[in-house]
Order: C-alpha cells, then structure tokens, then sequence
C-alpha cells in the first residue's frame, strides 16, 4: 500500500507559510531582551582620549552592527541640548569617567570604569 | 600594514605651492593669528594631548596598528578646481574626520559642503578666505550636506531637506554654479546647526600640532598660498613630514619648515555637535 503524503505536504506548506509571515520587512525582528545594541566610551576631554586599542575595538563593535562610538561628557546636539541617544548613556556615566557604558536599547547592562580594549572587545558578549 | 615610520614618495610631492591663487593670499594670511582665533571661541591646546618627540615614532606605529590616524576616519577627497575654495575644503575634511572620530569610523559619514561655508566667507566667490572667518563660520552655523553621499550622486540630497553642491568648481558631479548665500535653500539653518564645529583646538607650536596629529586629530594649516588639511605624520628617510589630502585629489607632505610656517592659521576641531540620532544626522 503506497503512504498517503499529502497531509505531510499541507503541514511543510503551512510551515513555509508562516516563516514568510515572520520575514516582513515593514515589521523587522526585535533584538531579544538582553542582547546588546550600543557601546559608548565617554571621557572628559580636557582630562584623556579614548586610547588607541580602545578605538579600535569600537570600529570592530561597529562592524558587527552594535553601536560603539567615543563621546565626551559635554556633548551637545543642534539645539546645544545633550543627543537624545545618549542621555541614558551619560546619566549612567556621571562621575565613573573615562568609562564604557553597554546598553541593551534603553537598559544599562553595565559600566566599566577605565575600561581596556579587551573590555571594549568582551562589551558584545 | 603600512609603516608611517618608513614611507616613499616622490620629491614632487613635497612641499608643493600652488602656481596659481587657491584661495589663501598673503593678506589674508595676515589675519590668522591665534589671538584671532581665540577670539572666535577656539581653546588653547590641551596639555594632556602633547606627546614627547622621542615617542613620536611609536606613538605613530601604534596609529598604524589600531588605524587610529585622522586619515583613517577621512571619507574622500574633494576637488575645488579652479576656485579659491581651499581654505573651506580643508575644513570639510577636518570636520568630517571628528565627527568620524566620535562615532568610532564611517558608519555614518556625513559629506559637507565647503561651498556653503565659502559662500558667506567670501561673498564677491573669488579671492579666497582667512582659515578662522571659515572655523568661526563652522562653529557659528555650521555646514549644510551636499548633495553627493557615500552611496551616490543625490543620495543626500534624496535624504535630507537643505543640501548644496560640493563646489563652485567643474569637478564633475560634485561642481555645480556659485551661490550665494541668499540663495541657499528656504530654511537652510534649519539643517546647518546640526552640522557645527563643537570644540576647536588653537594650536602654537610646531609640537602641538605634531602632538594632535599622532593622537588622530586633523589639523588644517593654511601656509604658502594654499590651505590643506594635515592627517598622518610620516617619516621619509628618517625626515618628519606631515601629510595632507589636497583638495585636488591627491595626497600630498609638508617638510617640518612648512608645518612650521602654518602654525599661525592653523585649527582642529576636536568635537562636533552630535544627533540625536546617527540615522537622522540633521533631525
């Protein structure tokens, strides 16, 4: 006696269906809770600079699609007002300078006082 | 990886002046002093920033290692031929290297426009600028984009609601006519404050401005009748020069007597204003 498949096929089909749905491109996935989505170094100018390695790993953050960037502690946007972006950032790092602050959208998951290249590079994980 | 410490060039290449105006004549050369600077808004050099010359090599190595020279958060040549735009092209590049800088590389590049900051230096299009009514402009009102971006010909033009013409030279489809300022876009300023020069360093010294180059920071330099911007130091058979990218495309070096002679006009600018949000650079 031949198998009947087709309710096999109806199933895979369905599958199929559904994992389209989920590939909108209007409704793009949302990172999971906890993943990380932005590094900040954030100095005071007058007092260091980000060093040199610790640059370097930020352009690798980069690259992976996390949002690393080096930002003094006086920033101001267009309106001389502080860059919405990094107003959680900032509030985190007040008085923990120079330091790295590793966000997962709005939540801080921590602060790194003096942080080295290696912190810069383990921020992802 | 490329050795700063041990580069070839040709001769040609170094300390080359232009034969015909760029935009920097002597009278207006006389106009750049740091005193003038200051008066702008500009701070003195940061003392934190000065590196001893005897690390001046390693420190450079280590740029080469981390591509942490301002050449490497540079996001293309200009060419401002043949107009007397030098000094603003200068300052394009020194601005789109900080705001590279703060965002740890190219990830949002903005290309500016100097011929919007040109057009309010000089309002008579020839004759060229002093390097500090152009910084003070910057840090006033700030740049608007230009039309061209990383991604082709009208991509920030497609993008945001006031942008210009690269130049009021030929230069392809970067050039376009000249302009003057009343007749920017409707409601330019709405776009330039949010592409202004933060902080600016006042640099004195032949030090300093070494110093500022080997921490990634551009200095722009107007000397011998052309204005550049200063990104890398290299060493050519154990001689210190400083390398530029001249608005004409190419890269070219200055020996130590002509870094020399530009540290009277010369400026960096160490921040810029920041968005709100690295998608949306002018709101």
């Amino acid at each position: 006696m031949q198998p009947d498949y087709r309710l096999l096929i109806l199933i895979v089909m369905a599958v199929l269906v559904m994992m389209r749905t989920t590939e909108d491109p209007s409704n793009p996935p949302v990172n999971p809770p906890g993943t990380v989505t932005q590094v900040t170094f954030i100095y005071e100018k007058d007092d260091s600079v980000p060093p040199r390695a610790v640059q370097d790993a930020l352009r690798d953050l980069n690259e992976a699609d996390i949002l690393a960037s080096a930002i003094d502690k006086d920033v101001s946007n267009g309106q001389g007002d502080m860059p919405e972006q990094y107003k959680i950032a900032l509030d985190a790092a007040a008085g923990k300078l120079p330091c790295l602050v590793v966000q997962a959208g709005d939540k801080i998951l921590r602060v790194i006082e003096d942080p080295t290249a290696k912190d810069v590079e383990e921020a992802a994980e | 990886m490329s050795d700063s410490t041990n580069v070839v060039f040709p001769d040609s290449d170094l300390d080359w002046s232009p034969t015909n105006d760029t935009g920097y004549p002597d009278r207006l050369a006389a106009m750049d002093t740091p005193e003038a600077l200051r008066g702008l808004g500009a701070r003195e050099f940061p003392d934190h920033l000065l590196i001893d010359p005897s690390d001046w090599k390693d420190a450079a190595r280590q740029n080469d290692t981390h591509k942490t020279w301002a050449e490497d958060y540079r996001n293309r040549f200009t060419n401002q031929a043949p107009t007397h735009e030098c000094t603003c092209h200068a300052l394009a590049q020194n601005f789109e290297i900080a705001w590279n800088r703060q965002r740890a590389g190219k990830g949002s590049p903005i290309w500016v426009s100097p011929l919007s900051v040109y057009s309010e230096a000089n309002t008579r299009q020839w004759g060229g600028s002093s390097m500090q009514r152009t910084v003070g402009i910057c840090i006033a009102r700030g740049f608007l984009p230009e039309h061209r971006g990383p991604n082709g010909v009208t991509e920030q033009k497609d993008k945001f609601p006031h942008t210009l013409h690269c130049t009021s030279g030929n230069d392809n489809e970067a050039g376009g006519p000249w302009v003057p300022v009343s007749r920017f876009p409707s409601g330019w300023q709405a776009t330039s404050k949010h592409l202004k020069a933060d902080e600016v360093i006042n640099p004195r010294s032949y030090e300093q401005v070494i110093s500022l180059l080997l921490n990634g920071i551009a200095v722009s330099v107007g000397r011998s009748g052309h204005a550049i911007p200063y990104v890398k130091v290299v060493w050519r058979n154990g001689q210190l020069a400083a390398m530029y990218a001249d608005s004409y495309n190419v890269h070219r070096y200055d020996s130590v007597r002509m870094i020399k002679s530009g540290v009277g006009g010369s400026y960096a600018i160490w921040s810029t204003t920041i968005p709100d949000d690295w998608m949306k650079p002018v709101g």
